[in-house]
């Protein structure tokens, strides 16, 4: 985004988020965690969608934030190494203690 | 056979329970050393962690009833194995600084990042390729923000024991979660913007 426009942005954001009522992009950056796992209470749940609703920024930041657990979600079943890949010795060193 | 003794009981018993717990070792230290290399983000280091867990659980198995969540206890146990090889390696090593953190200006709102660069013009990558940056970008993250991420977010872990294990308090795991993804996500952001993930 070019500067003027954020600047821009930003200037008019900064009136609409001294509303009652209206939380800003900080406040929402502290509820995202609860927002995600459902958690957050009605009364904030409430101003945090009309936030979104206003902020483009926070629009997208949310969306690469799903986007980031996914991702990383996609690494949990993966977590497995072959039996043969698995050093010999290694084995023999857990199993060996208990074989006077 | 002559001279050779018979074999009571409780020798039986206990070749049984050797057999069982070869099984046991064979059966699950793929996914140990997978996991303790993750955390330690060092395959030797994973070995000594999975070694001195199985010592463990050896030592427990006896006594060990629940059998059905043996996998869970087997798991938290690799886990505090990697943990504490993970704690006594750090002493010597500085903590970096995460500068990921998103910027808010004075009316608290958000300082949207400028032109994000990826050194690779490289495009259309293959679902295993991203798994293997987003393993590494995840592998580049401070300690204290990987290992919960890991934990919660791969492992899924839940925030209390996640706590539990690392010794801190929700609010903190919490913190530290968010503050975890926010600097993948950071990380993960060139990639995202050309809809690679
Ligand atoms: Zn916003």
């Amino acid at each position: 985004m070019n500067l003027l426009v954020d600047r821009t942005r930003r200037r008019i954001h900064g009136v609409l988020f001294r509303l009652p009522g209206i939380v800003n992009c900080e406040e929402i950056e502290g509820f995202i965690l609860d927002y995600l796992e459902d958690e957050l209470p009605k009364c904030q749940r409430q101003p945090f969608n009309v936030h979104l609703a206003m902020c483009k920024s926070c629009r997208t930041y949310l969306a690469d934030y799903k986007t980031t657990l996914t991702a990383t979600a996609a690494l949990s079943n993966e977590g497995d190494i072959a039996l043969e890949d698995v050093p010999e010795d290694l084995i023999a060193a857990i199993l060996r203690p208990r074989c006077p | 056979m002559k001279g050779q003794p018979p074999t009571d009981q409780s020798d039986k018993q206990a070749a049984q329970e050797e057999e069982g717990f070869d099984r046991l070792v064979r059966d699950n230290i793929g996914w140990m050393l997978f996991l303790a290399a993750r955390i330690l983000n060092d395959g030797t280091k994973a070995e000594d962690a999975v070694q001195n867990a199985f010592s463990n659980i050896h030592k427990g198995l006896e006594n060990f009833e629940n059998r059905a969540n043996l996998k869970t206890w087997m798991h938290r146990i690799v886990v505090n194995e990697a943990l504490m090889l993970l704690r006594k390696d750090r002493q010597l090593k500085e903590l970096p600084i995460d500068d990921s953190y998103p910027l808010f200006d004075q009316n608290g709102c958000r300082v949207v990042d400028q032109a994000v660069t990826w050194e690779t013009a490289e495009m259309n990558l293959t679902a295993q390729q991203t798994r293997e940056i987003v393993r590494d970008e995840i592998a580049k993250l401070p300690d204290d923000l990987r290992i919960v991420l890991i934990l919660r977010d791969i492992e899924g872990v839940s925030t209390a024991e996640v706590g539990k294990l690392l010794e801190l308090n929700e609010p903190t795991v919490r913190v530290r979660l968010h503050r975890a993804r926010v600097a993948l996500k950071k990380r993960l952001e060139p990639l995202i913007v050309r809809g690679e993930l």
